[in-house]
């Protein structure tokens, strides 16, 4: 069974991007384009991670964050925030509201954020590998 | 009263007193002595005379008896018994009718006598006419009559032998008298000092009238010849006579006739030598008390002359002459007093000479001190002076400067050490809702909040290193200050030290701005930034990730093609670039760039960095080396402000090195610091352009030939980073032979908070 990630991105190139590099990478993709359906689909799906990013429309991706952090339903959901640039306070208040990591988009090359979720499970199921991940966002 | 005066006196008026009483009670004895012996010597002449008279006047009687024996008298037997007495004048013979029948005068035969006091009261034994004038002869005359048979014999006579023995002066002095007068008071014998007075001169003195007044003194028989008493009188006394003269006087009543003898002596004269004796007495007591007043003073001389030698001697001493010796060296107890008070003198002196001694350096140390404080008197005077000078003229400038001050559009407040508020503006006061009253001599930290925006902590940094490194100092950004009426005020500009001539630093003055409407165009420029290089990034993410896409799945395009999307990706990434510089540069000036340093290894961190260029290095076939460099190096940074500096220096060296040339890399571990070095083979940097080449927009004029896109952003972007990690940043250039830029770090940066990150 794939392992099933909710992609909530409002740039619908971007997201198109995104969920061809992973769906290449053989993850199950479910994406959405605006903060209330990413909170829906989340729900809905109940997937292994969401990438939420923060500029949304209709509902930030704070707001979406925390109703997800909220629900006993998707509390367990990690999430990794998806942002541009120098968005470090962004980055720091998403960590504290309970995002797992965090994805800096411009910085990288599209086939680095495959490598970056890769690299997320693969340290779920080992933990040690933890550290690896950060280090990368550094480049 | 002097000691001398002390003893004379007492002993001299004694004397006076005790000799006076003694002359004058001896003068008083001998005068009452004289007088008694006067008296009595009066009373026994006046006896004695009165004796002799009685004695005569008995003869006359006598005489008149024994020629009345005769048996027949005829006129010449008359005259016989005339001249055989001499006192007699007339002797005559009356019949029984009272005439003269008989006469020694023959020619006064015939005349009636009956009347006559001889006829009348003639009497057996005699009888004697008291003094009457002869009325013949006109004489004072007294007569003596006896009975002859039937016939009166009466024989007249003068006054010349009674006036004989009253008038004999003998003791009785010049001017004593003695005198007879008759029951009447009428004076019989002569007086001495007037004439003329027989039978009609009444004496009228005191004596006079003791005498006719005594018992038994009238009707005297001639026979009886009885003494007078004398009862209740004293029989001489001190009256005045009929002159009225003072004399001593005594009477005697004679006992033949009714007479009284009087004697009288001059007061004077009889008591002149009692003149004598009282003169005498005062020369003895003047002698007397001469020569006692000498013997005294000579003595209390004796006595008081050591006295007052010793009292000039403690005169002398007590003006100063400790010297003096009074030197009385006698053995008495002024001697012993004399030496005691030498020896006292000497112990004063010695004791004097010690205090002296004292008295002279505590002087000294005296007029010493005395001098300094005078100097320092002179010197705070002129201190005072010069203050005053300054004062006034810092008093007008002053008054310049808060002229200007109040004038100033910005808010400016002057603090002193103590941070209390000396100056505060009309433009302060309207910022900080606080009176100029209000806020002098207040601390402005606690009138004036100044808080950072941020973290809403007190903000007086900008002060504090004002007054700990002299430097003007810019508030930090994000200021805000709490008005007085709680609302808060974003505020801004800078503080700076005031010195003193010493280079001092005072105070501090501040100057402040109302920057709510900058603050807000800042912040709308800033959210602009922010949003349009986040709108700006989504596309430009977009074309790089479909163009990385593209070349990754379209291995069947034409190189050529493949050669284009390479080239939009370039394009895109350049530009992302440049929306990061612009987006730094917006944060440098906007104060808004933190500093979150972490734990870092710098060699590996160079060498990821150094990686990402091998495709620029190849194609412009540059040698990129990293050689020199410690094996590793931990240093704590922040990594995207460390980033930003490595990657502006090494992008710069491969951009403005032609092709084939040589880039070095060094790292060099200074202890606290390290050394990050890069040096290229490049173009250089005119010498014109090396004094700005760190600022905006600013590039070497030969680097705008070899590439015309230049920003100018970054090594303006790299200084400012350098200088936010309290580094620093020079370089070593020459034109046409390359650069070599150095950048010292601290190895623990400090944290800045608050602002974002370098991108």
């Amino acid at each position: 069974m794939k392992i099933k990630i909710v992609l909530i991105e409002d740039d619908e190139i971007l997201s198109k991007v995104i969920k061809e590099e992973l769906e290449e990478a053989n993850f199950k993709i479910y994406s959405a384009l605006d903060g209330e359906k990413g909170l829906e689909m989340v729900k809905a799906k109940k997937p292994n991670l969401v990438l939420l990013d923060l500029m949304l429309p209709k509902m930030h991706g704070f707001e979406v964050l925390e109703n997800l952090k909220k629900s006993l339903e998707t509390k367990q959901i990690p999430v990794m925030i998806l942002t541009m640039l120098g968005s470090d306070d962004d980055i720091k208040k998403g960590l504290q509201l309970g995002a797992n990591d965090y994805i800096v988009k411009s910085q990288h090359a599209v086939g680095e954020i495959v490598d970056t979720v890769k690299d997320f499970f693969a340290k779920e199921s080992n933990p040690a590998g933890k550290k690896s991940a950060k280090n990368n966002e550094e480049k | 009263m002097k000691i001398k005066t002390k003893i004379i006196l007492p002993i001299v008026l004694t004397a006076v007193i005790v000799l006076t009483a003694a002359t004058f009670y001896s003068y008083f004895f001998n005068v009452n002595a004289l007088k008694t012996t006067i008296e009595s010597h009066l009373e026994t002449t006046t006896q004695s005379r009165a004796r002799s008279v009685d004695i005569f006047l008995e003869e006359q009687v006598d005489k008149i008896r024994i020629a009345a024996t005769h048996s027949s008298l005829s006129n010449e037997e008359l005259k016989i018994i005339r001249d055989s007495n001499t006192e007699f004048s007339e002797v005559f013979l009356l019949d029984a009718t009272g005439k003269i029948i008989k006469s020694s005068n023959e020619i006064r035969i015939g005349l009636d006598r009956s009347t006559d006091d001889y006829f009348i009261n003639t009497k057996e034994g005699g009888y004697i006419k008291d003094a009457y004038v002869s009325k013949i002869t006109g004489e004072p005359s007294i007569a003596v009559s006896i009975p002859y048979g039937q016939e009166i014999l009466v024989a007249r006579m003068g006054l010349e032998v009674l006036n004989d023995i009253t008038t004999d002066k003998t003791g009785l002095g010049n001017k004593g008298e003695v005198y007879l007068i008759n029951s009447g008071g009428y004076a019989i014998t002569p007086l001495l000092f007037k004439e003329d007075t027989f039978l009609n001169f009444k004496i009228e003195s005191e004596n006079a009238e003791n005498c006719l007044s005594m018992n038994g003194f009238k009707n005297k028989e001639i026979i009886t010849h009885s003494e007078p008493e004398h009862i209740g009188h004293k029989p001489s006394i001190i009256y005045t006579d009929y002159r009225g003269v003072g004399v001593l006087g005594s009477h005697y009543p004679l006992r033949t006739m009714s007479w009284c003898l009087l004697a009288e002596v001059n007061e004077v004269e009889a008591l002149a030598s009692t003149k004598d004796l009282l003169r005498f007495s005062i020369i003895r007591i003047l002698i007397v008390l001469s020569t006692f007043f000498i013997i005294t003073y000579l003595l209390a001389k004796t006595i008081s002359k050591p006295i007052i030698t010793l009292s000039q001697g403690t005169k002398i001493i007590k003006k100063g002459n400790l010297d003096y010796k009074v030197g009385i060296d006698s053995q008495d107890e002024i001697g012993q007093l004399s030496r005691d008070f030498d020896e006292m003198t000497t112990a004063i002196k010695k004791s004097r000479a010690e205090v002296d001694q004292k008295v002279k350096v505590q002087t000294k140390e005296i007029i010493e001190k005395q001098k300094d404080i005078e100097n320092q008197q002179l010197a705070t005077l002129n201190i005072l002076e010069d203050v005053k000078e300054e004062k006034e003229l810092t008093e007008i400038e002053r008054d310049k400067i808060d002229t200007i001050l109040q004038s100033i559009g910005d808010g400016v407040f002057v603090v002193d050490k103590d941070y209390k508020i000396s100056i505060f503006n009309k433009v302060a006061s309207k910022i900080s809702g606080f009176s100029l009253e209000e806020a002098l001599g207040q601390d402005c930290r606690k009138i004036l909040k100044f808080l950072d925006e941020k973290n809403r902590t007190p903000n007086y940094s900008f002060l504090e290193e004002t007054f700990s490194t002299g430097k003007i100092q810019m508030m930090k950004n994000h200021t805000i200050l709490i008005r007085k009426d709680g609302s808060e005020v974003a505020v801004a500009d800078s503080s700076a030290p005031i010195k003193d001539n010493a280079g001092h630093i005072i105070g501090c003055i501040v100057v402040f701005r109302d920057a709510s409407a900058e603050r807000k165009a800042e912040q709308i420029k800033s959210d602009f930034v922010s949003i349009a290089s986040h709108q700006l990034r989504t596309p430009l993410t977009g074309i790089q990730w479909v163009t990385e896409r593209l070349l990754k799945k379209s291995s069947a395009l034409p190189e050529k093609d493949k050669q284009y999307i390479n080239d939009i990706n370039l394009s895109s990434k350049k530009l992302s670039r440049l929306v990061d510089n612009l987006l730094n540069v917006s944060r440098i000036e906007g104060g808004r760039i933190g500093i979150k340093p972490q734990e870092i290894d710098l060699i590996d961190f160079i060498n990821s960095y150094l990686s990402e260029t091998n495709s620029l290095t190849e194609k412009k076939n540059i040698q990129l080396s990293f050689e020199k460099h410690p094996e590793n190096l931990k240093i704590s940074n922040d990594p995207s402000a460390l980033r930003n500096i490595i990657q502006s220096l090494v992008s710069n060296a491969i951009e403005y090195t032609p092709q084939g040339g040589k880039i070095n890399v060094f790292v060099e571990d200074l202890e606290n610091n390290f050394l990050f070095k890069v040096s290229d083979t490049g173009i250089g940097i005119p010498p014109q352009n090396q004094a700005t080449i760190f600022d905006k927009f600013t590039r070497g004029e030969n680097a705008q030939q070899v590439k015309t896109d230049g920003t100018g952003f970054g090594l303006y972007i790299a200084k400012q980073t350098v200088d936010l990690l309290g580094g620093k940043i020079h370089f070593e250039s020459v034109l046409d032979e390359g650069t070599t830029f150095f950048v010292e770090l601290p190895k623990k940066v400090k944290t800045i908070v608050g602002g974002k990150s370098f991108v």
